[in-house]
């Protein structure tokens, strides 16, 4: 299958989804325009990929900003991720946030109390000195 | 309905009328005019590019950034359109940040219709005097509920805004003719 490789912007993250090298990351700034034309092709080469999954997927999500707009289709893109467990495979969801940032790691405990997906949550060092 | 009588309309005017205390503090950032998805990213940017520069905390300086964004973007999507020429309609609105020792301030404005009044009172009244957790509770709800909507659940930008900065959302309408009115929305972020 045919790696997701999107290049961050200032307003969209970057997603890199490399089922060969089981890589799957989401990482940056989330504030598109249109969300759909963003997240739409992100959750719909999610869906094909767990038609024939690796046998453990870990999906790392390092957000530094996420309107409430973006927070609706990462709630989709999850409930992708939820079905899949739900027909047998294995998925986990690491969740980074910057150590002192509460406000993101509540966004990712939130989500985790929604989803029936197992959350780590892996602080990170501040940019604060 | 035509609003071209009001393209003359100060903002300006009626956010001092708000509150003239507002405009004594040390301004960061003033703009009126047409809000779109390119005035939006330069105008948060621009902020949170000054903010970087002083000794606000990272985690204040996302807030803020947060609230303009969740600010704007309502403007861009639900203000009433003016008509700048013929066959042209556009959103415009106001963003006032400042600060003072104890805070920063974010006060938006834009204008909205009847209908509008309605329900951004009830969605506004609704956040105040929430605790944290209760606010969380609406959040998650709202969040569920916005998957089964195309229009998503109404407000969540609102109740983000609310339980990111953990102070009331202040907010008031001017009327300006007997459908429209100027809505006010003012965000306090504590240092």
């Amino acid at each position: 299958m045919e790696a997701l490789n999107i290049q961050a912007t200032n307003d969209t993250p970057a997603v890199i989804f490399n089922k060969d090298n089981n890589k799957f990351e989401i990482k940056g700034k989330s504030l598109p325009e249109d969300v759909n034309s963003f997240y739409d092709p992100v959750c719909k080469w999610l869906e094909k990929y767990f038609e024939n999954p690796n046998p453990n997927t870990i999906i790392v999500f390092n957000l530094d900003y996420l309107n409430t707009a973006s927070s609706k289709s990462l709630l989709a893109l999850f409930l992708i991720l939820e079905n899949a467990i739900t027909t047998g495979h294995k998925v986990e969801i690491v969740w980074e946030y910057l150590v002192d940032d509460e406000d993101m790691l509540d966004v990712g405990e939130e989500y985790s109390q929604i989803i029936k997906v197992r959350f780590k949550f892996v602080p990170l060092e501040s940019e604060d000195e | 309905m035509a609003v071209e009588t009001l393209n003359n309309l100060s903002f300006l005017t009626l956010l001092k009328k708000f509150e003239p205390a507002i405009f004594l503090y040390n301004t960061i950032l003033y703009y009126e005019g047409e809000v779109n998805h390119e005035i939006t990213k330069a105008l948060t940017f621009t902020t949170e590019k000054h903010l970087g520069k002083t000794n606000a905390k990272h985690i204040i300086q996302k807030k803020i950034f947060n609230v303009m964004v969740e600010c704007l973007q309502n403007i861009d999507k639900y203000a009433v359109e003016f008509a700048i020429s013929e066959n042209n309609l556009t959103r415009k609105g106001a963003i006032l940040v400042s600060e003072n020792k104890d805070a920063y301030y974010i006060v938006a404005g834009n204008i909205v219709n009847q209908k509008q009044i309605e329900i951004l009172t009830v969605v506004i009244n609704n956040l105040k005097l929430r605790k944290k957790e209760d606010l969380r509770f609406l959040y998650k709800k709202q969040l569920k509920n916005g998957m089964l909507s195309i229009k998503g659940g109404a407000g969540l930008g609102f109740i983000d805004i609310a339980r990111k900065t953990g102070n009331p959302l202040q907010f008031c309408f001017y009327p300006l003719n007997s459908d429209l009115s100027f809505f006010v929305l003012k965000i306090c972020i504590t240092k």
